[in-house]
């Protein structure tokens, strides 16, 4: 199944680099030298404009001014952290910046690089949010995976699924369900399959990813 | 005038002629009778008897004849007579009806009346001639009359001209004749004087009752002759018990009597002064009181002086009412001395000082002859003071502040005119010395000037920071334009136009940086710095005189010790000020963990052999060797609510000053900042273009 197809496979991701820079030259320049390393970028020139044109499915990473009229860099970053983006943000900051951009990233902004940047500098940050970019892309991925799978289940699979998590051998299944080891074992197998894991050991692993990370 | 007929003798010799002839014929009678033929036994003789029977008859009827002519004559000459009088009289005559009616009327009613007689006698009544108000009494006057008795009455009569005049009455009744003989004096002139004297009479007993004075009058051994009855009042004493007593009078204090004595003795000698002797009195009820007693000699209608007539005031409110104003005058006087502000009111025709206060008293004693107040120029004035008129006052005159041409201090002038205690128009004047107060504005006013450059030395740190900033976009499209450029090239894979485009799009980048620069350069022009001969004692006093209220509500201390003869440096005054002024408040801020007593700042100078070294020294918790370093690198600060532009920008005005600032450790703690200031600062820096320092 496609299923299957997704997890063996991943498609090749499109990443972009967003531009948020009210300064044109800086916009414009920025890409040139972006696309000079081959990788694809996109500017808005202010923060309002890029959040109206904001999506879940954006994946890449966004390079921010702290600095512009209208909304702030900041204030982009907490209303993207309250719409739960995990696009990765590098601040961009003047002198006195500083102090504004370390309580930036105490809210999770990936990185920051001061004006003027060295180009090396800025390209590897943007690789690098990149590939943490990617990396939360594919874990989502897989969450959202394991998750449909999960849901695909029958309820008196669900129940043996947890009862298996739980550490209980097929046999307390039976006990605790009232009904027989022969069916538990049927059970168990079509959980497996459906979970598409070969081990008791992968089972946990898919299960503990959806499961809500505070409880 | 005719004249007066002389009394004849007749009348009198009458008697003896009389007699004389009756004794001759008697004794004719008897001779005759004795020489006829005698009756028998007597001397009688018929015959002669008949003879002298008619002799007798007829003599005796001649004599009756005689003796009435004679009568009759003296009837016609006593008629004469009262005719005579009746016409002459000046006083009225007239016989009446008895109903009153005019019968015959003398000509003296004439001139009394102006009515002529005969006008009158033509059947006008008495009644018509008296005053309506005085009828009853003629009315009553003749009814009486009527009844047979004579009549008085005084009544006002009309004359012609219709005045009126009083005339006295007088009537007697002749019942068998049915008339009235009157008789009418005028007595208006008496009645005028009467009605004046009774009026004066009056007008003066109302004005001795009500004066207020006590008027006594003693004759010449003291005996007490009159007094009114304010003086019976004064005393206590009712008249009887005052009147005709000798002294010592009953409203003498015992205890006084030898003194009063005496001064009685020096009335009655008239050396009494003329402003009146004081005197102590007793009244009747014991209570005491202080007159005033003035003494003038009594003279009578001959001119002689008869006594002592004494004028007595109760002075009691009059001494509670000086008492008084005088308590008033004092706490004036106390008020108006007790202030700082210099009070004089001068005439305003002749200048004469009328009064000052004692603040203004003061400064004309250390003044001498110049005027202790600046005066206004006449122009100021809103009208001429010459021109006031009494009915203008009270009005403003001036108000205003005024320089003295001489001292250089400043008043507050305030000029009224206003009426003065004895009427004349007067010119008060109230000046404050506002010298100190105008000298304090000044110093505001110059810290409001230095706080506006020091605004304008703000706004250049300001400008620094926008200056990076905005010197960052060019500068940062420019390094992306030419490493985009790079990358392609070495990896090969370009477009020539492509290139060209960011090369040129990089060259644009540039220009605008140097667009930046060059604004920057024209704002620093702008606000070169003035430098002038300054006093760093003065500099520093200023800079204390702005930032000692921080430093004291900071807790600290500052002493200063700076040389007296310091010379003059060629200085930005403002901008040293304001170097010295972060420095104060720096050390001030740096003491806040270290205990009250020991936040002191010292500011200290000392003359090298080229220059001028200041120093801020203070006593707090030092700076470490790592943030000495960072310290004046600019944005560096170690407060978190500091733009950390301060260190920064006073080194660079010290360095503008071709001087130094530095910093070390202030060896019992705390940190010393210390710069220099080259005294011969004739080096004025050339604005050369590749010399722009970085700001």
């Amino acid at each position: 199944m496609n299923l299957n197809h997704a997890n063996k496979t991943p498609a090749p991701l499109e990443q972009l680099v967003y531009i948020v820079d009210d300064d044109e030259a800086l916009r414009d320049s920025l890409i040139w030298l972006l696309e000079s390393a081959g990788l694809k970028a996109q500017a808005f020139d202010s923060a309002e404009t890029f959040l109206t044109a904001w999506s879940d499915s954006m994946s890449g990473c966004l390079v921010l001014d702290i600095r512009m009229p209208g909304m702030s860099g900041l204030e982009l970053h907490e209303r993207l952290n309250a719409m739960h983006s995990t696009l990765p943000v590098i601040f961009i900051t003047g002198h006195g910046d500083v102090p504004m951009a370390v309580s930036a990233l105490k809210k999770g902004a990936a990185d920051f690089i001061e004006k003027p940047f060295n180009d090396y500098d800025m390209i590897n940050l943007i690789q690098n949010a990149l590939i943490t970019d990617r990396k939360r892309h594919d874990a989502r991925a897989q969450e959202a995976d394991a998750q449909r799978r999960i849901e695909a289940l029958t309820p008196r699979e669900r129940e043996v699924l947890e009862l298996i998590v739980a550490g209980r051998l097929n046999k307390q299944i039976a006990d605790d369900l009232g009904i027989s080891i022969k069916t538990v074992e049927v059970h168990r197998a079509r959980v497996m399959e459906k979970m598409g894991v070969h081990s008791l050991a992968e089972l946990v692993q898919h299960v503990m990813i959806t499961s809500p990370k505070d409880e | 005038m005719t004249p007066r007929p002389t009394p004849r003798p007749g009348s009198r010799s009458l008697l003896p002629a009389v007699l004389v002839v009756v004794l001759a014929a008697f004794l004719g009678v008897v001779w005759f009778v004795t020489q006829g033929e005698p009756l028998p036994g007597t001397y009688f003789a018929p015959e002669r008897s008949s003879v002298v029977a008619v002799v007798v008859l007829v003599s005796t009827a001649a004599w009756g004849v005689w003796l009435a002519s004679q009568q009759r004559q003296r009837v016609g000459e006593v008629e004469e007579e009262r005719d005579l009088f009746f016409t002459l009289s000046l006083d009225i005559f007239c016989v009446l009806s008895a109903d009153g009616r005019f019968e015959r009327v003398n000509p003296a009613i004439l001139n009394t009346l102006g009515l002529k007689p005969e006008n009158l006698v033509e059947g006008s009544s008495l009644l018509d001639l008296v005053h309506a108000d005085d009828t009853r009494l003629v009315s009553r006057g003749l009814a009486a009359l009527e009844a047979g008795h004579p009549a008085r009455f005084e009544v006002r009569c009309r004359c012609g001209d219709g005045s009126w005049r009083w005339l006295n009455w007088s009537a007697t009744p002749t019942p068998e004749e049915g008339q009235i003989y009157a008789v009418a004096h005028d007595v208006t002139g008496r009645k005028h004087t009467e009605e004046a004297l009774r009026a004066e009479s009056a007008f003066r007993t109302a004005m001795e009752d009500s004066v207020l004075t006590g008027l006594r009058a003693i004759d010449a051994e003291g005996r007490i002759i009159y007094v009114n009855r304010a003086f019976c009042e004064l005393v206590g004493w009712p008249l009887a018990d005052l009147l005709h007593k000798r002294p010592p009078f009953p409203y003498w204090d015992e205890s006084d009597a030898s003194q009063n004595e005496a001064k009685l003795g020096v009335c009655l000698e008239g050396k009494a002064p003329s402003e009146g002797m004081e005197l102590r009195i007793r009244r009747r009820d014991g209570k005491r009181r202080d007159v005033r007693l003035h003494v003038s000699p009594l003279i009578d209608a001959h001119g002689d002086q008869t006594g002592w007539m004494t004028a007595m005031t109760d002075i009691r409110e009059q001494k509670r009412a000086r008492n008084e104003l005088q308590a008033a005058n004092e706490r004036i006087t106390t008020v108006l001395d007790g202030l700082d502000s210099l009070v004089f009111v001068t005439d305003i025709a002749s200048n004469e000082v009328l009064y000052t206060n004692l603040a203004c008293a003061h400064q004309i004693a250390l003044g001498g002859a110049n005027p202790v107040v600046p005066n206004p120029d006449p122009v100021d004035y809103p009208l001429d003071p010459a021109t006031l008129t009494k009915k203008d006052l009270p009005c403003e005159l001036f108000d205003g502040e005024l320089q003295h041409p001489r001292t250089g201090q400043w008043f507050h002038l305030r000029e009224r005119a206003l009426r003065w205690v004895d009427g004349r128009i007067a010119r008060l004047a109230v000046a404050t010395d506002i010298t100190a107060m105008r000298r304090a504005e000044e110093v505001t006013r110059e810290q409001e000037a230095s706080l506006a450059r020091t605004s304008r030395l703000i706004t250049m740190g300001e400008m620094a920071s926008t200056l990076a900033h905005e010197l960052n976009q060019p500068l940062s499209a420019i390094s992306n334009y030419s490493k985009g450029c790079v990358n392609r090239l070495r990896s090969g894979q370009y477009k020539i136009e492509d290139i060209l485009g960011a090369m040129d799009k990089a060259a644009t980048q540039a220009a605008r940086a140097g667009e930046i620069v060059r604004r920057v350069r024209d704002f620093v022009r702008k606000s070169e710095p003035r430098r002038s001969m300054v006093s760093l004692a003065q500099i520093t006093e200023d800079a204390l005189g702005i930032a000692g209220i921080e430093v004291r509500r900071l807790g600290a201390r500052v002493s200063t010790r700076i040389p007296p003869d310091l010379p003059e440096v060629l200085a930005d005054r403002i901008m040293i000020e304001q170097v010295l002024m972060n420095l104060v408040r720096n050390a001030a801020e740096a003491m806040q963990e270290v205990p009250m007593e020991q936040r002191q700042i010292t500011i200290g100078a000392q003359l090298h052999e080229d220059s001028i070294e200041m120093m801020v020294a203070d006593r707090g918790c030092g700076i470490s060797p790592e943030n000495q370093a960072n310290l004046f690198s600019p944005f560096f600060t170690t407060k978190p609510d500091d733009m950390g532009m301060g260190l920064n920008i006073c080194r660079s005005i010290i360095e503008f000053h071709k001087g130094r600032l530095w910093i070390e450790d202030n060896p019992p703690g705390g940190t010393i900042f210390r710069f220099t200031l080259p005294l011969e600062n004739d080096l004025e820096p050339e604005p050369r273009e590749q010399d722009t320092s970085p700001a």
